[in-house]
Protein backbone atom coordinates (compact mmCIF):
# COMPACT_ATOMS: atom_id res chain seq x y z
CA UNK A 1 0.00 0.00 0.00
CA UNK A 2 1.14 3.65 -0.18
CA UNK A 3 1.14 6.30 2.01
CA UNK A 4 -1.72 7.81 0.63
CA UNK A 5 -3.94 4.53 0.95
CA UNK A 6 -6.91 4.80 3.57
CA UNK A 7 -7.12 2.71 6.36
CA UNK A 8 -10.73 2.22 8.30
CA UNK A 9 -10.65 1.24 12.69
CA UNK A 10 -13.65 -0.68 13.15
CA UNK A 11 -14.91 0.25 16.74
CA UNK A 12 -14.11 3.07 19.12
CA UNK A 13 -13.32 1.65 22.56
CA UNK A 14 -9.73 2.08 23.89
CA UNK A 15 -8.44 0.23 21.53
CA UNK A 16 -10.06 1.18 18.36
CA UNK A 17 -9.37 5.17 19.14
CA UNK A 18 -6.06 4.17 20.65
CA UNK A 19 -4.87 2.61 17.11
CA UNK A 20 -6.76 5.46 14.82
CA UNK A 21 -4.59 7.88 16.98
CA UNK A 22 -1.44 5.77 15.93
CA UNK A 23 -2.21 5.27 12.28
CA UNK A 24 -3.07 8.91 11.84
CA UNK A 25 0.05 9.88 13.09
CA UNK A 26 1.91 8.12 10.78
CA UNK A 27 0.48 10.10 8.53
CA UNK A 28 -2.48 8.21 6.88
CA UNK A 29 -5.89 8.89 6.12
CA UNK A 30 -8.02 6.93 9.29
CA UNK A 31 -11.65 6.37 8.84
CA UNK A 32 -13.14 5.86 12.40
CA UNK A 33 -15.70 3.39 12.07
CA UNK A 34 -19.12 2.90 14.56
CA UNK A 35 -22.62 2.52 13.42
CA UNK A 36 -23.47 4.80 15.66
CA UNK A 37 -23.01 8.34 14.88
CA UNK A 38 -22.66 9.04 18.42
CA UNK A 39 -20.06 6.67 19.03
CA UNK A 40 -18.16 7.19 15.96
CA UNK A 41 -18.07 11.21 16.98
CA UNK A 42 -16.76 10.58 20.79
CA UNK A 43 -14.34 8.25 19.34
CA UNK A 44 -12.70 10.96 17.16
CA UNK A 45 -13.24 13.00 20.36
CA UNK A 46 -11.24 10.10 22.49
CA UNK A 47 -8.34 10.53 19.40
CA UNK A 48 -8.03 14.41 20.21
CA UNK A 49 -7.92 14.20 23.96
CA UNK A 50 -5.11 11.84 23.52
CA UNK A 51 -3.22 13.89 20.99
CA UNK A 52 -4.07 16.79 23.68
CA UNK A 53 -2.58 14.83 26.40
CA UNK A 54 0.62 14.04 24.17
CA UNK A 55 0.77 17.83 23.36
CA UNK A 56 0.78 18.48 26.83
CA UNK A 57 4.05 16.08 27.45
CA UNK A 58 6.04 17.26 24.83
CA UNK A 59 5.69 14.18 22.28
CA UNK A 60 4.07 16.17 19.88
CA UNK A 61 3.72 19.83 18.43
CA UNK A 62 -0.03 21.78 18.87
CA UNK A 63 -0.06 21.91 14.53
CA UNK A 64 0.95 18.55 14.30
CA UNK A 65 -1.89 17.52 16.62
CA UNK A 66 -4.50 19.44 14.30
CA UNK A 67 -3.06 17.92 10.87
CA UNK A 68 -2.98 14.51 12.68
CA UNK A 69 -6.60 15.04 13.81
CA UNK A 70 -7.81 16.52 10.10
CA UNK A 71 -6.52 13.00 8.65
CA UNK A 72 -9.27 11.22 11.17
CA UNK A 73 -13.03 11.10 9.79
CA UNK A 74 -15.79 9.61 11.91
CA UNK A 75 -17.49 7.51 9.72
CA UNK A 76 -20.83 5.35 10.41
CA UNK A 77 -21.86 4.01 7.54
CA UNK A 78 -19.83 0.80 6.21
CA UNK A 79 -19.93 1.63 2.67
CA UNK A 80 -18.34 4.62 3.07
CA UNK A 81 -15.12 2.40 3.61
CA UNK A 82 -15.58 0.97 0.13
CA UNK A 83 -11.73 2.68 -0.98
CA UNK A 84 -9.53 1.23 2.26
CA UNK A 85 -6.56 -0.22 1.94
CA UNK A 86 -6.27 -1.95 5.32
CA UNK A 87 -9.16 -2.34 7.55
CA UNK A 88 -8.10 -3.15 11.58
CA UNK A 89 -11.16 -4.19 12.88
CA UNK A 90 -11.27 -3.35 17.52
CA UNK A 91 -15.23 -4.43 18.49
CA UNK A 92 -16.15 -6.47 21.41
CA UNK A 93 -13.40 -9.42 21.69
CA UNK A 94 -16.18 -12.23 20.62
CA UNK A 95 -16.40 -13.97 17.63
CA UNK A 96 -19.62 -13.67 16.51
CA UNK A 97 -19.28 -10.07 16.69
CA UNK A 98 -15.85 -9.75 15.13
CA UNK A 99 -17.05 -12.42 12.01
CA UNK A 100 -20.09 -10.90 11.29
CA UNK A 101 -18.37 -7.19 11.39
CA UNK A 102 -15.66 -8.66 9.03
CA UNK A 103 -18.28 -10.25 6.79
CA UNK A 104 -19.81 -7.18 6.03
CA UNK A 105 -16.22 -5.56 5.48
CA UNK A 106 -15.98 -8.20 2.61
CA UNK A 107 -18.88 -7.23 1.02
CA UNK A 108 -18.21 -3.31 0.72
CA UNK A 109 -14.28 -3.41 -0.07
CA UNK A 110 -12.47 -4.73 -3.02
CA UNK A 111 -10.77 -7.98 -3.19
CA UNK A 112 -7.38 -6.68 -2.43
CA UNK A 113 -8.47 -5.49 0.92
CA UNK A 114 -6.09 -6.72 4.16
CA UNK A 115 -7.90 -7.18 7.16
CA UNK A 116 -7.00 -6.71 10.61
CA UNK A 117 -8.07 -8.55 13.38
CA UNK A 118 -7.24 -7.07 17.02
CA UNK A 119 -8.27 -9.92 18.94
CA UNK A 120 -6.40 -10.40 22.41
CA UNK A 121 -8.19 -14.32 23.21
CA UNK A 122 -9.32 -15.52 19.89
CA UNK A 123 -8.22 -17.63 17.34
CA UNK A 124 -7.34 -15.86 14.15
CA UNK A 125 -7.76 -18.54 12.52
CA UNK A 126 -11.28 -19.58 13.86
CA UNK A 127 -12.49 -15.71 12.53
CA UNK A 128 -10.91 -16.50 9.15
CA UNK A 129 -13.27 -19.97 9.02
CA UNK A 130 -15.61 -17.48 8.69
CA UNK A 131 -14.96 -15.55 6.15
CA UNK A 132 -15.25 -15.55 2.24
CA UNK A 133 -11.58 -14.72 1.60
CA UNK A 134 -9.70 -16.22 4.69
CA UNK A 135 -6.55 -15.30 3.28
CA UNK A 136 -7.33 -11.55 3.17
CA UNK A 137 -7.49 -11.73 7.54
CA UNK A 138 -4.26 -11.48 9.80
CA UNK A 139 -4.36 -11.11 13.66
CA UNK A 140 -2.94 -7.63 14.81
CA UNK A 141 -2.75 -7.42 18.94
CA UNK A 142 -1.69 -4.01 19.54
CA UNK A 143 -0.72 -3.33 23.32
CA UNK A 144 -2.79 -0.81 25.75
CA UNK A 145 -2.22 2.10 25.46
CA UNK A 146 -2.37 1.48 21.39
CA UNK A 147 -0.57 5.40 20.51
CA UNK A 148 2.63 4.55 22.98
CA UNK A 149 3.11 1.19 22.90
CA UNK A 150 5.63 -0.11 20.54
CA UNK A 151 5.50 -3.72 20.33
CA UNK A 152 2.70 -5.30 17.76
CA UNK A 153 2.63 -9.03 17.91
CA UNK A 154 1.19 -10.25 14.30
CA UNK A 155 -0.26 -13.56 14.22
CA UNK A 156 -1.07 -15.02 10.96
CA UNK A 157 -4.36 -17.02 10.36
CA UNK A 158 -3.15 -20.60 8.68
CA UNK A 159 -5.61 -19.53 5.84
CA UNK A 160 -3.21 -15.83 5.62
CA UNK A 161 -1.65 -15.05 2.26
CA UNK A 162 2.38 -14.57 2.89
CA UNK A 163 1.96 -11.82 0.98
CA UNK A 164 -0.84 -9.95 3.34
CA UNK A 165 1.92 -10.95 6.15
CA UNK A 166 4.73 -9.03 4.50
CA UNK A 167 2.14 -6.32 4.05
CA UNK A 168 1.47 -6.09 7.28
CA UNK A 169 4.70 -6.08 9.07
CA UNK A 170 5.49 -3.72 6.66
CA UNK A 171 2.14 -1.91 7.95
CA UNK A 172 3.21 -1.90 11.30
CA UNK A 173 7.05 -0.52 10.95
CA UNK A 174 5.52 2.15 9.15
CA UNK A 175 3.48 2.74 12.12
CA UNK A 176 6.79 3.28 13.99
CA UNK A 177 6.26 0.09 16.10
CA UNK A 178 7.48 -3.10 16.19
CA UNK A 179 6.24 -6.12 14.31
CA UNK A 180 7.03 -9.20 16.08
CA UNK A 181 4.98 -12.33 13.99
CA UNK A 182 4.11 -15.49 16.01
CA UNK A 183 1.85 -18.28 15.39
CA UNK A 184 -1.75 -17.98 15.49
CA UNK A 185 -2.01 -19.26 19.54
CA UNK A 186 -5.34 -17.90 21.77
CA UNK A 187 -3.61 -14.78 23.70
CA UNK A 188 -0.68 -14.69 21.28
CA UNK A 189 2.14 -14.12 24.05
CA UNK A 190 1.15 -11.40 26.40
CA UNK A 191 -2.19 -12.36 27.53
CA UNK A 192 -0.84 -16.16 27.25
CA UNK A 193 2.02 -15.53 29.50
CA UNK A 194 0.14 -12.97 31.58
CA UNK A 195 -3.14 -14.06 32.27
CA UNK A 196 -2.41 -17.61 33.86
CA UNK A 197 0.59 -15.48 36.02
CA UNK A 198 -2.17 -12.94 37.23
CA UNK A 199 -4.23 -16.23 38.35
CA UNK A 200 -1.61 -17.69 39.99
CA UNK A 201 -1.41 -14.43 41.93
CA UNK A 202 -4.63 -14.25 43.03
CA UNK A 203 -5.10 -18.26 43.77
CA UNK A 204 -2.10 -17.34 46.01
CA UNK A 205 -3.85 -14.19 47.77
CA UNK A 206 -7.04 -16.37 47.99
CA UNK A 207 -4.65 -19.06 49.94
CA UNK A 208 -3.77 -16.47 52.34
CA UNK A 209 -0.04 -16.67 51.27
CA UNK A 210 0.19 -12.60 51.78
CA UNK A 211 -2.14 -9.30 50.98
CA UNK A 212 -2.36 -7.89 48.07
CA UNK A 213 0.53 -5.28 48.65
CA UNK A 214 2.95 -8.08 49.56
CA UNK A 215 2.39 -10.11 46.61
CA UNK A 216 2.19 -6.80 44.56
CA UNK A 217 5.83 -6.26 46.16
CA UNK A 218 7.52 -9.71 45.68
CA UNK A 219 5.60 -9.57 42.04
CA UNK A 220 7.76 -5.97 41.02
CA UNK A 221 10.52 -5.42 43.53
CA UNK A 222 11.22 -9.48 43.49
CA UNK A 223 10.16 -10.80 40.15
CA UNK A 224 10.93 -7.60 38.23
CA UNK A 225 7.27 -6.87 36.46
CA UNK A 226 6.85 -3.29 36.10
CA UNK A 227 3.96 -3.06 37.92
CA UNK A 228 1.92 -4.93 40.80
CA UNK A 229 -0.75 -7.53 39.22
CA UNK A 230 -3.76 -6.57 41.56
CA UNK A 231 -2.38 -2.79 40.77
CA UNK A 232 -2.82 -4.03 36.98
CA UNK A 233 -5.89 -5.89 37.49
CA UNK A 234 -7.71 -3.09 39.37
CA UNK A 235 -6.70 -0.75 36.01
CA UNK A 236 -7.89 -3.43 33.42
CA UNK A 237 -11.21 -4.51 35.15
CA UNK A 238 -11.95 -7.65 37.44
CA UNK A 239 -14.51 -7.77 34.63
CA UNK A 240 -12.85 -7.64 31.77
CA UNK A 241 -10.26 -10.33 33.58
CA UNK A 242 -12.74 -12.95 33.97
CA UNK A 243 -13.82 -12.05 30.08
CA UNK A 244 -10.17 -12.56 28.67
CA UNK A 245 -9.86 -15.47 31.04
CA UNK A 246 -12.64 -17.72 30.63
CA UNK A 247 -12.18 -17.19 27.18
CA UNK A 248 -8.45 -18.55 27.15
CA UNK A 249 -10.10 -21.39 29.44
CA UNK A 250 -12.25 -22.36 27.24
CA UNK A 251 -9.82 -22.67 24.19
CA UNK A 252 -6.65 -24.57 26.44
CA UNK A 253 -8.69 -25.95 29.43
CA UNK A 254 -5.61 -25.32 31.74
CA UNK A 255 -6.51 -24.89 35.15
CA UNK A 256 -4.24 -22.07 35.42
CA UNK A 257 -6.29 -19.69 32.57
CA UNK A 258 -9.51 -20.32 34.86
CA UNK A 259 -10.63 -17.26 36.39
CA UNK A 260 -10.24 -18.15 40.46
CA UNK A 261 -13.40 -17.91 42.66
CA UNK A 262 -12.14 -14.75 44.04
CA UNK A 263 -12.76 -12.97 40.66
CA UNK A 264 -16.10 -14.07 40.51
CA UNK A 265 -17.20 -13.39 43.75
CA UNK A 266 -15.45 -9.73 43.44
CA UNK A 267 -17.51 -9.18 40.09
CA UNK A 268 -20.43 -10.33 41.48
CA UNK A 269 -19.93 -7.62 44.41
CA UNK A 270 -19.34 -5.15 41.99
CA UNK A 271 -16.10 -4.47 42.83
CA UNK A 272 -14.59 -4.42 39.19
CA UNK A 273 -11.20 -2.19 40.15
CA UNK A 274 -10.57 1.36 39.56
CA UNK A 275 -13.74 2.11 37.25
CA UNK A 276 -16.02 1.39 40.43
CA UNK A 277 -13.69 2.76 42.93
CA UNK A 278 -12.87 -0.98 44.68
CA UNK A 279 -11.20 -3.60 43.72
CA UNK A 280 -7.77 -5.27 45.00
CA UNK A 281 -7.28 -1.75 46.42
CA UNK A 282 -9.48 1.42 47.36
CA UNK A 283 -9.48 4.12 45.19
CA UNK A 284 -10.83 7.65 45.93
CA UNK A 285 -11.99 10.09 43.67
CA UNK B 1 28.45 -1.45 63.66
CA UNK B 2 27.95 -5.70 63.61
CA UNK B 3 29.60 -8.52 63.15
CA UNK B 4 28.43 -10.19 60.02
CA UNK B 5 29.82 -13.75 58.89
CA UNK B 6 29.37 -13.96 55.29
CA UNK B 7 30.15 -18.13 53.33
CA UNK B 8 30.10 -17.77 49.80
CA UNK B 9 31.10 -15.23 47.75
CA UNK B 10 29.33 -15.68 44.64
CA UNK B 11 26.76 -13.42 43.18
CA UNK B 12 24.20 -13.48 46.55
CA UNK B 13 26.97 -13.26 48.67
CA UNK B 14 29.28 -10.50 46.83
CA UNK B 15 25.79 -8.56 47.02
CA UNK B 16 25.06 -8.86 50.64
CA UNK B 17 28.83 -8.30 51.64
CA UNK B 18 28.62 -4.77 49.32
CA UNK B 19 25.14 -4.07 50.96
CA UNK B 20 26.55 -4.45 54.48
CA UNK B 21 29.86 -2.96 54.25
CA UNK B 22 28.39 0.39 52.87
CA UNK B 23 26.35 0.63 56.14
CA UNK B 24 29.00 -0.03 58.27
CA UNK B 25 29.08 -3.48 59.16
CA UNK B 26 32.19 -5.45 59.68
CA UNK B 27 31.76 -8.29 57.42
CA UNK B 28 33.83 -11.60 57.72
CA UNK B 29 33.88 -13.34 54.54
CA UNK B 30 34.82 -17.27 53.83
CA UNK B 31 34.45 -19.00 50.76
CA UNK B 32 36.43 -22.52 49.82
CA UNK B 33 37.90 -20.78 46.99
CA UNK B 34 39.90 -17.97 49.09
CA UNK B 35 41.08 -16.18 46.07
CA UNK B 36 37.62 -15.74 45.02
CA UNK B 37 36.72 -13.83 48.67
CA UNK B 38 39.62 -12.09 48.16
CA UNK B 39 38.68 -10.44 44.97
CA UNK B 40 34.81 -9.90 46.42
CA UNK B 41 36.46 -8.37 49.52
CA UNK B 42 38.78 -6.08 47.40
CA UNK B 43 35.94 -5.14 45.12
CA UNK B 44 33.86 -3.83 48.50
CA UNK B 45 37.09 -1.67 49.70
CA UNK B 46 37.12 -0.39 46.02
CA UNK B 47 33.71 0.78 46.60
CA UNK B 48 34.27 2.57 50.10
CA UNK B 49 37.59 2.82 51.40
CA UNK B 50 36.57 3.04 55.03
CA UNK B 51 34.82 -0.25 54.82
CA UNK B 52 35.93 -3.79 56.94
CA UNK B 53 35.62 -6.40 55.13
CA UNK B 54 38.16 -9.48 55.97
CA UNK B 55 38.76 -12.98 54.54
CA UNK B 56 38.90 -15.91 57.21
CA UNK B 57 39.44 -19.04 55.83
CA UNK B 58 38.02 -21.39 58.61
CA UNK B 59 34.55 -21.60 60.24
CA UNK B 60 36.08 -20.66 64.03
CA UNK B 61 36.73 -17.42 62.43
CA UNK B 62 33.27 -16.51 62.13
CA UNK B 63 32.83 -16.78 65.92
CA UNK B 64 31.48 -13.46 67.88
CA UNK B 65 29.61 -12.49 64.47
CA UNK B 66 25.77 -11.26 65.73
CA UNK B 67 24.46 -12.34 61.90
CA UNK B 68 25.92 -15.67 59.71
CA UNK B 69 24.58 -15.97 56.77
CA UNK B 70 24.81 -19.08 54.29
CA UNK B 71 25.17 -17.59 50.64
CA UNK B 72 26.41 -20.86 48.61
CA UNK B 73 24.73 -22.58 45.81
CA UNK B 74 21.39 -23.92 45.83
CA UNK B 75 22.71 -27.55 46.33
CA UNK B 76 21.14 -29.60 49.42
CA UNK B 77 24.98 -30.98 50.38
CA UNK B 78 26.33 -27.60 50.32
CA UNK B 79 23.81 -25.96 52.09
CA UNK B 80 24.03 -28.90 54.70
CA UNK B 81 27.55 -28.42 55.26
CA UNK B 82 27.83 -25.08 55.63
CA UNK B 83 25.07 -24.86 57.84
CA UNK B 84 26.04 -27.24 60.30
CA UNK B 85 29.39 -25.36 60.29
CA UNK B 86 27.55 -22.63 61.22
CA UNK B 87 25.59 -23.59 63.67
CA UNK B 88 28.77 -25.24 65.70
CA UNK B 89 30.32 -21.47 65.63
CA UNK B 90 26.80 -19.81 66.49
CA UNK B 91 25.92 -18.37 70.24
CA UNK B 92 22.40 -18.46 71.77
CA UNK B 93 21.69 -15.10 70.45
CA UNK B 94 23.34 -15.56 66.87
CA UNK B 95 21.07 -15.52 63.55
CA UNK B 96 21.79 -17.84 61.23
CA UNK B 97 20.53 -16.60 57.78
CA UNK B 98 20.18 -19.24 55.05
CA UNK B 99 19.67 -17.66 51.08
CA UNK B 100 18.21 -20.80 50.18
CA UNK B 101 14.67 -20.79 48.38
CA UNK B 102 14.01 -24.50 46.82
CA UNK B 103 14.21 -25.77 50.36
CA UNK B 104 11.72 -25.37 53.36
CA UNK B 105 13.66 -23.72 56.73
CA UNK B 106 12.18 -26.36 58.18
CA UNK B 107 13.44 -28.95 56.47
CA UNK B 108 17.44 -27.16 56.88
CA UNK B 109 17.21 -26.62 60.40
CA UNK B 110 15.97 -29.92 61.64
CA UNK B 111 18.92 -31.19 62.09
CA UNK B 112 21.27 -28.49 63.32
CA UNK B 113 22.22 -27.38 66.97
CA UNK B 114 20.45 -24.52 66.81
CA UNK B 115 17.17 -24.36 65.33
CA UNK B 116 15.58 -21.51 66.41
CA UNK B 117 18.20 -19.45 65.04
CA UNK B 118 17.82 -20.40 61.22
CA UNK B 119 15.86 -17.72 59.35
CA UNK B 120 14.75 -17.95 55.82
CA UNK B 121 16.44 -15.05 53.75
CA UNK B 122 15.67 -14.91 49.81
CA UNK B 123 17.59 -12.23 48.30
CA UNK B 124 15.72 -11.46 44.76
CA UNK B 125 17.92 -9.71 41.84
CA UNK B 126 18.07 -6.20 42.10
CA UNK B 127 15.32 -4.18 39.95
CA UNK B 128 14.34 -0.46 39.51
CA UNK B 129 11.43 -1.21 42.62
CA UNK B 130 14.35 -2.25 44.73
CA UNK B 131 15.64 -5.31 46.14
CA UNK B 132 13.62 -8.02 47.65
CA UNK B 133 14.59 -10.52 50.43
CA UNK B 134 11.78 -12.86 51.66
CA UNK B 135 12.04 -13.59 55.07
CA UNK B 136 10.40 -17.25 56.01
CA UNK B 137 10.67 -18.50 59.64
CA UNK B 138 10.43 -22.97 59.83
CA UNK B 139 8.37 -24.16 62.72
CA UNK B 140 11.25 -24.21 65.06
CA UNK B 141 12.51 -20.44 64.11
CA UNK B 142 11.99 -18.32 67.64
CA UNK B 143 10.00 -14.87 66.75
CA UNK B 144 12.85 -12.92 68.21
CA UNK B 145 15.32 -14.51 65.34
CA UNK B 146 12.74 -13.47 63.19
CA UNK B 147 12.59 -9.70 64.26
CA UNK B 148 16.51 -9.68 63.89
CA UNK B 149 16.88 -10.60 60.54
CA UNK B 150 14.11 -8.27 59.62
CA UNK B 151 15.91 -5.84 61.27
CA UNK B 152 18.96 -6.40 59.28
CA UNK B 153 17.19 -6.57 55.96
CA UNK B 154 16.00 -3.21 56.68
CA UNK B 155 18.95 -2.09 57.67
CA UNK B 156 20.96 -2.85 54.89
CA UNK B 157 18.57 -1.74 52.55
CA UNK B 158 16.92 -4.06 51.78
CA UNK B 159 12.66 -4.13 50.87
CA UNK B 160 11.64 -6.86 53.08
CA UNK B 161 9.03 -9.04 52.97
CA UNK B 162 8.06 -11.81 55.32
CA UNK B 163 6.27 -15.00 53.86
CA UNK B 164 5.64 -18.62 54.89
CA UNK B 165 7.70 -21.68 54.73
CA UNK B 166 6.61 -22.51 51.36
CA UNK B 167 9.25 -23.42 48.23
CA UNK B 168 10.42 -20.90 46.20
CA UNK B 169 8.77 -18.69 48.92
CA UNK B 170 6.48 -16.19 46.81
CA UNK B 171 8.33 -14.15 44.51
CA UNK B 172 10.47 -17.21 42.68
CA UNK B 173 7.23 -19.56 43.44
CA UNK B 174 5.18 -17.22 41.01
CA UNK B 175 7.71 -16.82 38.80
CA UNK B 176 8.96 -20.64 38.10
CA UNK B 177 5.66 -21.26 36.00
CA UNK B 178 5.93 -18.30 33.99
CA UNK B 179 9.34 -19.48 32.88
CA UNK B 180 8.43 -22.67 32.14
CA UNK B 181 5.32 -21.42 29.88
CA UNK B 182 7.98 -19.35 28.10
CA UNK B 183 10.60 -22.25 27.36
CA UNK B 184 7.39 -24.69 26.42
CA UNK B 185 6.56 -22.00 24.12
CA UNK B 186 10.09 -22.24 22.35
CA UNK B 187 9.81 -26.00 22.30
CA UNK B 188 6.01 -25.71 20.82
CA UNK B 189 7.97 -23.06 17.90
CA UNK B 190 5.18 -20.38 18.53
CA UNK B 191 8.24 -17.84 18.29
CA UNK B 192 11.84 -17.47 18.14
CA UNK B 193 13.90 -16.78 21.54
CA UNK B 194 14.65 -12.73 20.35
CA UNK B 195 10.80 -11.89 19.84
CA UNK B 196 10.09 -13.87 23.54
CA UNK B 197 12.49 -11.42 24.68
CA UNK B 198 11.43 -8.47 23.00
CA UNK B 199 7.91 -9.26 23.31
CA UNK B 200 8.41 -9.37 27.14
CA UNK B 201 10.47 -6.31 26.91
CA UNK B 202 8.40 -4.05 24.50
CA UNK B 203 4.88 -5.87 25.62
CA UNK B 204 4.97 -6.42 29.04
CA UNK B 205 7.60 -3.97 30.31
CA UNK B 206 10.27 -6.22 31.69
CA UNK B 207 13.59 -4.40 32.03
CA UNK B 208 15.32 -7.64 30.74
CA UNK B 209 13.90 -10.48 28.95
CA UNK B 210 13.17 -13.87 30.18
CA UNK B 211 15.38 -15.89 27.99
CA UNK B 212 18.87 -13.23 28.38
CA UNK B 213 17.75 -13.63 31.86
CA UNK B 214 17.97 -17.72 32.05
CA UNK B 215 21.22 -17.21 30.08
CA UNK B 216 22.90 -15.00 32.90
CA UNK B 217 21.50 -16.36 35.69
CA UNK B 218 21.99 -20.24 35.09
CA UNK B 219 19.56 -22.69 32.80
CA UNK B 220 20.66 -25.68 34.46
CA UNK B 221 20.08 -23.78 38.11
CA UNK B 222 16.61 -22.71 36.82
CA UNK B 223 15.94 -26.23 36.32
CA UNK B 224 17.07 -27.64 39.19
CA UNK B 225 14.71 -25.18 41.11
CA UNK B 226 11.81 -25.22 39.51
CA UNK B 227 12.44 -29.32 39.53
CA UNK B 228 12.98 -29.60 43.07
CA UNK B 229 9.57 -27.02 43.69
CA UNK B 230 7.35 -29.58 41.58
CA UNK B 231 9.03 -32.62 44.41
CA UNK B 232 7.37 -30.54 46.79
CA UNK B 233 4.46 -29.10 44.90
CA UNK B 234 3.59 -31.53 42.54
CA UNK B 235 2.16 -28.21 41.11
CA UNK B 236 2.82 -29.45 37.03
CA UNK B 237 2.93 -25.66 36.35
CA UNK B 238 6.35 -26.17 38.29
CA UNK B 239 7.21 -29.24 36.21
CA UNK B 240 10.39 -28.98 34.35
CA UNK B 241 9.68 -28.54 30.34
CA UNK B 242 11.47 -31.59 28.29
CA UNK B 243 13.78 -28.48 26.11
CA UNK B 244 15.04 -27.60 29.85
CA UNK B 245 16.41 -31.00 30.64
CA UNK B 246 17.69 -31.17 26.69
CA UNK B 247 19.38 -27.80 27.23
CA UNK B 248 20.66 -29.06 30.38
CA UNK B 249 22.17 -32.46 29.20
CA UNK B 250 24.02 -30.84 26.27
CA UNK B 251 25.95 -28.33 28.35
CA UNK B 252 24.19 -25.54 26.70
CA UNK B 253 23.89 -24.08 30.77
CA UNK B 254 23.53 -20.42 29.67
CA UNK B 255 26.15 -17.77 29.27
CA UNK B 256 28.75 -19.39 31.94
CA UNK B 257 28.91 -22.20 29.73
CA UNK B 258 28.91 -19.72 26.46
CA UNK B 259 25.45 -20.74 25.12
CA UNK B 260 22.18 -21.32 26.14
CA UNK B 261 19.01 -19.38 24.07
CA UNK B 262 20.76 -18.12 20.83
CA UNK B 263 19.83 -15.83 18.86
CA UNK B 264 18.82 -12.95 21.38
CA UNK B 265 19.90 -9.02 21.01
CA UNK B 266 22.91 -8.07 22.92
CA UNK B 267 21.55 -6.10 25.83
Amino acid sequence: MSELDTVAVLGTGTMGAGIATAVARSGRQVLLVDTAPDRALAGRRSVADTLATGVRRGNLTAAERDETLDRVRPVSSLPEIADAAVVIEAVPEDLEVKAEVLKRVEQVCSSEVVLHTNTSTLSVTAIAGRLHRPDRLIGTHYCNPADRMRLVEVAPARQSDPAVVQQTVEFVRHLGKDPVVLKDTPGLLTNYLLVPFENDCVRALEAGWATAEEIDLAVTAGAGFPMGVFRLLDLVGLDVHRAVSMSLYDQFHDQRFAPPPLVARMVAAGELGRKSGTGFYRYED
Amino acid sequence: MTDIGLVGAGFVGSQLAQRCAEVGHRVRLLDRDRRRAETVAQTVRDGAAATEVSVVDVYAGLAGCAVLVEAVSEDRACKDEVLSALASVGADDTVLLTTASSYTVTDLASALALPAAVVGFHLMPETKHGQLVEIAAGERTSPSSVEQAEAFAAEIGLRVLTVGDRPGRIARRLLMPFLNQIVQALDDALLAPRDVDRIVTLGLGHEEGPLAKLNRTGIDDHLAATGRAYELVHDPALAPPPLLARMVSAGRHGDKAGWGFEGLERA
